[in-house]
């Protein structure tokens, strides 16, 4: 039995690395479960286009030929050759080319897409992608501070994230198995926060044990390289991740002239030597070069963690595997590290493992409020046991930090992902603008819950939570029955989905804001999470004053 | 469809694994824990070995841990829910 | 361990993230030189490494407030690290040279 001083001693850890970690953690969860979504928000996102059907897979090598002709510098970046007919693939064929820049100096990129006119001639437009998708998972791995602070200051905080989940379960041990799948509704409401807390902790903990090591390594990714590299290898890494990039690597073009192979045969060429791996794009490498590579992304049906790392090269020229590093041919150690990496990422197991990790992400960012709420709750309890009603300055402050910085990351996601929709078209810098949108609400949410306190701001905050994330499905609404707004309403069943989530999502945090409002109404007085306190606070000392008389 | 029936049975399994909890709140009496647990695991098994037809035998295990996670945390929390409704 | 356990916040928690992080570099840097291929394997070690360090250094801050006291933390912690290192650079400078 774990002694009643190391559980007292690991209750300390916990709660103040929680209380100071708790919120960057809660942004990185509930942005990371919106991450889940990436895709189906990146094609609710995308402004209709040409897309793929526009140019059929017989007529692409004639697409192909056309760009590569007319666009040398594509053929050496890659032509990617879409095959799912997604919104966000503009076109049959994009691809990207680099901002006009100097040597050796960071450089944006811009993107092009291309189809076939009716007459079978060429056309080719420079057109930037939506990048809301990207904002997202910004914000999740980053929490919104720039490169590289931002990583490392999740570094630190998954660094703490982990120890304070040994120390969550060491402090849990005692009662563990009493407690178990225990969820006690109330009179004490410590109590209720406290297996509220408890019952997310303990059953998602393998979860949360794998996102706090990945999460750490990657956040710390750059300087554990290094020392990797000066304490370990002594020089040895360098080469050895030459040779593994090597891998990935299409042949370099040999200046001959070769005949390439229509991308249908292509793909049949793939399904008969790779059964099992569904492609989601093909890029072609040298286009028109007898060296020319095409190279499959996509995944090997069954295994974890095969989209990032995975992927196979065939020559275009003559459809022969030249490289090969699907999930089934990766060494013991890529193949441990993809599986920690797709554990974090779950990309496996298809829709199913989607939305568990969506509502692991959602829990763990409930886990970290309610956390938080502890705290408050727990601090008002010996507050009143020495006698006074006032709440302290510390908890009334992380009640308003709590409020403000959760629900403004929640309305200000929301917000931005309304705004693609609302300012496509209307603005020239639309991924500014998705930050600019992010970071106002975000602010402006922390101002408010100073301003009015955590108890009023929480009704009014959640409110707008509801508000704004009900705003993604009218403006898809709104887009189907005014076209001449100039927006759009896809059908597909991902986008719909997107609505339907994000209308589900509204209800909760409007049944949230009217449960609020409620307590804050006729809650306890002595709490930060009532207004009634400055009523009774006034009261209490007007007693005095008549007893003190 | 085998992905349905893992999917139904892992879900079921979990059920039963919370019933046979002393601190289940779906019931409000106590049902005898055994059949329950021997219930449990055989579905939970059960739903591994489709999910293992479905996938592959690692892809499988981490999906049935996955989903067995969620399940054991919104189980008491839709049974607070319900509490909520009934206004205690 | 009779005598109570001390806090010592400051002192644990240091020997935790600057020995936890030694230990974890030393360990999975030996790893690397006594596993499967050894240092010159082919493959994806280098970034396997990563998420084994990251885990390696949690466990150690993690548990390191069991010490007794925040001396007892970083006299332990610094032997392990002291043999680790050794045995990492006995690896990398004498055995696998």
């Amino acid at each position: 039995m774990i002694r009643a001083e190391i559980v007292k001693l690991y209750k300390t850890v916990h709660t103040w690395i929680g209380v100071s970690c708790g919120l960057a953690l809660f942004i990185a969860f509930y942005a990371g479960a919106l991450t889940m979504f990436q895709e189906p928000i990146a094609r609710w996102a995308s402004p209709p286009a040409v897309g793929v059907e526009a140019v059929s897979l017989e007529d692409a090598p004639r697409l192909l030929e056309l760009v590569a002709a007319a666009y040398p510098e594509a053929r050496e970046e890659g032509i990617t050759l879409h095959l799912r007919g997604h919104e966000n693939e503009p076109a049959r064929v994009t691809w990207v080319e680099d901002e006009p820049h100097e040597a050796g100096q960071p450089h944006g990129h811009v993107h092009w897409w291309a189809t076939l006119k009716p007459d079978g001639s060429l056309m080719a437009k420079q057109e930037e992608p939506s990048d809301l998708a990207e904002f997202i998972n910004d914000v999740h791995m980053r929490i919104g501070i720039p490169n590289p602070w931002g990583s490392y200051f999740m570094g630190v905080v998954s660094l703490l994230y982990g120890v304070t989940l040994i120390a969550g379960v060491i402090v849990l041990l005692p009662s563990l198995a009493k407690d178990f799948l225990e969820l006690r509704i109330g009179k004490n409401l410590k109590r209720m926060w406290l297996d509220a807390h408890n019952v997310v902790g303990i059953t998602a903990l393998p979860f949360h044990l794998v996102i706090a090591v990945t999460a750490t390594a990657w956040g710390f990714g750059v300087p554990l390289w290094s020392a990797q590299e000066s304490v370990i290898f002594g020089g040895k890494q360098k080469i050895a991740m030459a040779h593994d990039l090597e891998r990935w690597r299409a042949p370099p073009p040999t200046g001959e002239a070769g005949a390439m192979m229509p991308p249908s045969q292509l793909l049949q060429r793939l399904n008969a030597q790779v059964p099992d791996f569904e492609p989601k794009v093909m890029v072609f490498r040298n286009f028109g070069d007898k060296a020319a590579a095409a190279k499959f992304a996509g995944a090997e049906r069954g295994y974890v963690g095969d989209t990032r790392f995975g992927g196979v090269i065939l020559s275009a020229v003559t459809g022969t595997l030249i490289k090969d590093n699907r999930a089934s041919r990766q060494d013991l150690d890529r193949r441990v590290g993809t599986v920690i990496l797709a554990l974090h990422t779950g990309e496996y197991g298809g829709i199913t493992i989607i939305w568990a990790y969506f509502f692991l992400g959602f829990s763990g960012a409930w886990l970290f409020y309610s956390g938080n709420l502890l705290w408050i709750e727990t601090r008002r309890k010996k507050a009143r046991k020495e006698g006074e009603v006032e709440q302290s300055r510390s908890t009334r402050l992380l009640g308003s930090a709590t409020v403000g910085i959760c629900l403004g990351c929640v309305a200000g996601l929301s917000l931005t992902i309304v705004a693609a929709k609302w300012l496509h078209g209307r603005v020239a810098d639309l991924d500014a603008w998705h930050a600019y949108i992010y970071y106002a609400v975000f602010l402006g949410s922390i101002t408010w819950a100073f301003a009015w306190g955590a108890a009023r701001s929480a009704v009014h905050l959640t409110w707008l939570c509801a508000a704004f994330t009900v705003a993604i499905p009218l403006t898809t609404l709104l887009a189907w029955a005014f076209p001449m707004l100039g927006m759009w309403a896809h059908g597909s069943a991902a986008t719909v989905g997107v609505d339907i989530v994000a209308f589900i999502g509204a209800l909760c945090f409007a049944w949230v804001a009217t449960a609020t409002a409620w307590r804050v109404k006729n809650g306890p007085a002595d709490s930060v999470w009532s207004i009634r306190k400055a009523e009774g606070r006034t009261a209490a000392r007007q007693s005095v004053a008549i007893a003190a008389e | 469809m085998v992905v349905i029936l893992a999917l139904t049975l892992t879900i079921c399994g979990c059920a039963c694994c919370y019933l046979a909890s002393p601190n289940q709140k779906w019931l409000s009496w106590f049902p005898s824990r055994w059949p329950f647990l021997a219930a449990a695991s055989l579905l939970l098994g059960a739903g591994l070995v489709s999910w293992i037809a479905a996938l592959r035998p690692l892809a499988g295990f981490f999906v049935t841990l996955h989903v067995a996670m969620v399940c054991l945390f919104v189980f008491p929390y839709s049974a607070a829910l319900r509490s909520f409704g009934r206004g205690n | 361990m009779a005598g109570g356990i001390r806090p010592d916040w400051w002192s644990k928690a240091s020997a935790g993230a600057i020995l936890g992080l030694g230990l974890a570099l030393s360990l999975v840097g030996l790893y690397a030189y006594l596993g499967p291929g050894g240092i010159n394997a082919p493959g994806g070690r280098y970034s396997l490494m990563r998420h084994l360090e990251a885990f390696v250094w949690i466990m150690v801050f993690g548990f390191c407030f069991l010490f007794r006291s925040g001396r007892a933390a970083w006299a332990w912690l610094g032997a392990a690290n002291l043999i680790a290192f050794a045995a990492l650079f006995a690896c990398r400078f004498y055995f696998f040279a």
